[in-house]
């Protein structure tokens, strides 16, 4: 049986008046990226502070390495690092004396200040205020008290959110090597598909507190179904002899949509003519990832 | 209880460079600077006026009331409560330090442990001043270290109250207005209420105004209502940090 890193099981948090979370079931295996996606107020970060016992589900359960995160709170987020939803800092405080203070939570070694600042490049501003700092820089060192201690999970919730492109960029760079160079898994949320496409091993959607999708993203993309689009005249006698021969047809901006499946577009093409349409365009439109992504959560109608 | 002392020394390093250290030395040292001057300028008049007591305990009593520390002191300490508590929500510190290996009991319990050093710090630093601004002026009587030592740990007791009932309010909110004013405003009622020894005993702000160690004060209002409210809030605090959502 494998056993997940991360696993809920109908987790669900109601506050006075919606539902913010409602019976999710996360599974998060060992080494992975995992992209927790959804739109702006969709749940996520209500999830992952369930997931850290930073707030109690109304039902539900949430695991982490098997264990129950409400009864084994202190064990298990020993080898948790997070950042939730925004780089949390004292500002009047300096990045060392900021990760000081993890790390005498932690009881972890004073090296390990020096290693992390390392890997998130922040030792050259290690003795300045942070609330001098700039975003991305907040951002990193955010990331920098996460991999702080001996971590096996990291969440981070929006870690590029408010970046620039070059920003995103760094930080997608730095994830990617995590699982690798740390041997960590990664749980990354964001409301940008193409900002986690390019590291997620896995994903999971989540819309309205509910779970859409979960898997890989090859089988996210095998969800799109292909459609044929037609420009067609007559058309609305087209459209009639097509659902007469149970074709499913849509039709959007003059144009006539057929779900592929195992039509032949040039057989169709043929019949269509033969018929004594006049076809005037005929295209296979294939849907981008993004635009899966949107359709699922109800971004594009 | 290695975490705990971590999570105490933790509470010290996130008031590095804030208001904190200021609040706690000017106002123990101001009020004890109040208190000489004070004497200083009415030497002749307070001796007269008081003379059942010696020097060094009309110095106490001008400190206690005429320099204001009955209200400066649990003004001080609702302060670093609000402090020790908006460092920590500003800029999100609180959800951090929440997914840390520390319980909630031990990081609330550590918040009320630096409030009470600060306060037995400013107590120290206030009776230090007077013992100082004694001598200066040169009291005729021997200094009753005694009766200092009275003061300070029934005053301490006495603002148990205060302290627990302000962490907890303060850890209410993320507002540090709304905790400050609801202490304010308690400290300003209790000079009224406080004329009744019995609405006294119910309110926390009171209790210090019964803490001084002279003949016909009433010092029990002070220690059985510090440690009465004390223990009450502490734990009423602690079961409502434990069971808060922690959203801001």
């Amino acid at each position: 049986m494998t056993e997940y890193v991360i696993e809920t099981k109908d987790l669900t948090k109601e506050f006075s008046n919606f539902t913010a979370v409602n019976k999710v079931n996360l599974k998060v295996e060992k080494g992975e990226i995992y992209g927790f996606l959804g739109p702006n107020g969709a749940g996520k970060s209500t999830t992952i502070r369930m997931l850290l016992g930073l707030i109690k589900p109304t039902k539900g359960k949430s695991y982490l390495f098997g264990k129950s995160i409400e009864s084994h709170s202190i064990n298990l987020l020993r080898k948790v690092g997070s950042m939730v939803e925004s780089p949390s800092y004292y500002g009047n405080l300096t990045a060392k004396e900021n990760l000081e203070i993890t790390r005498k939570i932690l009881d972890a070694d004073k090296k390990e200040i020096d290693k992390v600042l390392k890997i998130v490049d922040l030792t050259k501003w290690k003795n300045e205020k942070v609330k001098k700092f700039s975003l991305g820089m907040k951002q990193r060192l955010g990331i920098a008290q996460a991999l702080l201690g001996d971590k096996e999970l990291l969440i981070l919730d929006e870690p590029t959110n408010g970046l620039d492109p070059s920003g995103i960029h760094e930080i997608r760079d730095l994830i990617i090597s995590l699982p690798g160079m740390l041997g960590v898994t990664v749980l990354i949320s964001s409301h940008i598909l193409s900002e986690v496409e390019l590291m997620a091993t896995q994903v999971g959607i989540i819309n309205k507190g509910e779970l859409l999708f979960e898997g890989s993203l090859k089988e996210l993309k095998n969800k799109n179904q292909s459609e044929i689009c037609l420009g067609v005249s007559p058309m609305v006698e087209a459209e009639k002899y097509l659902l007469d021969k149970n074709y499913e047809v849509d039709k959007k901006n003059g144009r006539l949509f057929l779900k592929k499946g195992v039509l032949n577009p040039g057989l169709l093409n043929k019949e269509l003519v033969f018929e004594g349409f006049e076809v005037s365009h005929i295209s296979e439109e294939n849907k981008s990832l993004e635009n899966i992504f949107l359709e699922l959560t109800g971004g594009i109608k | 209880m290695k975490v705990f002392l971590s999570s105490i020394k933790n509470e010290f390093l996130k008031q590095k460079r804030g208001f904190t250290w200021i609040i706690v030395l000017l106002l123990s040292l101001g009020t004890s600077f109040l208190a000489f001057v004070d004497v200083y300028l009415r030497y002749d008049y307070l001796t007269k006026k008081q003379n059942l007591l010696n020097t060094w305990e009309i110095l106490l009593l001008e400190n206690h009331l005429s320099a204001l520390w009955f209200i400066t002191f649990p003004l001080a300490v609702t302060t670093i409560c609000s402090l020790l508590y908006y460092v920590d929500y500003k800029d999100g510190g609180l959800k951090y330090t929440l997914t840390l290996p520390i319980s909630k009991n031990k990081l609330y319990f550590s918040k009320w442990v630096t409030v009470v050093i600060f306060s037995i710090f400013m107590i120290i630093l206030n009776i230090s001043g007077l013992i100082l601004a004694g001598k200066i002026l040169n009291f005729p009587d021997s200094l009753d270290i005694y009766l200092f030592l009275k003061y300070g740990i029934y005053q301490f007791i006495s603002l148990l109250g205060v302290i627990s009932l302000q962490l907890w309010l303060s850890s209410r909110t993320n507002n540090i207005i709304v905790s400050l004013a609801q202490g304010f405003v308690g400290i300003i009622a209790s000079l009224f209420l406080a004329q009744s020894q019995f609405i006294a005993k119910l309110i926390p702000y009171a209790h210090i105004l019964y803490s001084i160690p002279l003949k016909g004060e009433n010092n029990s209002i002070a220690i059985q209502g510090g440690i009465t409210f004390g223990l009450l809030f502490l734990f009423i605090g602690m079961v409502h940090f434990k069971r808060k959502d922690i959203l801001d």
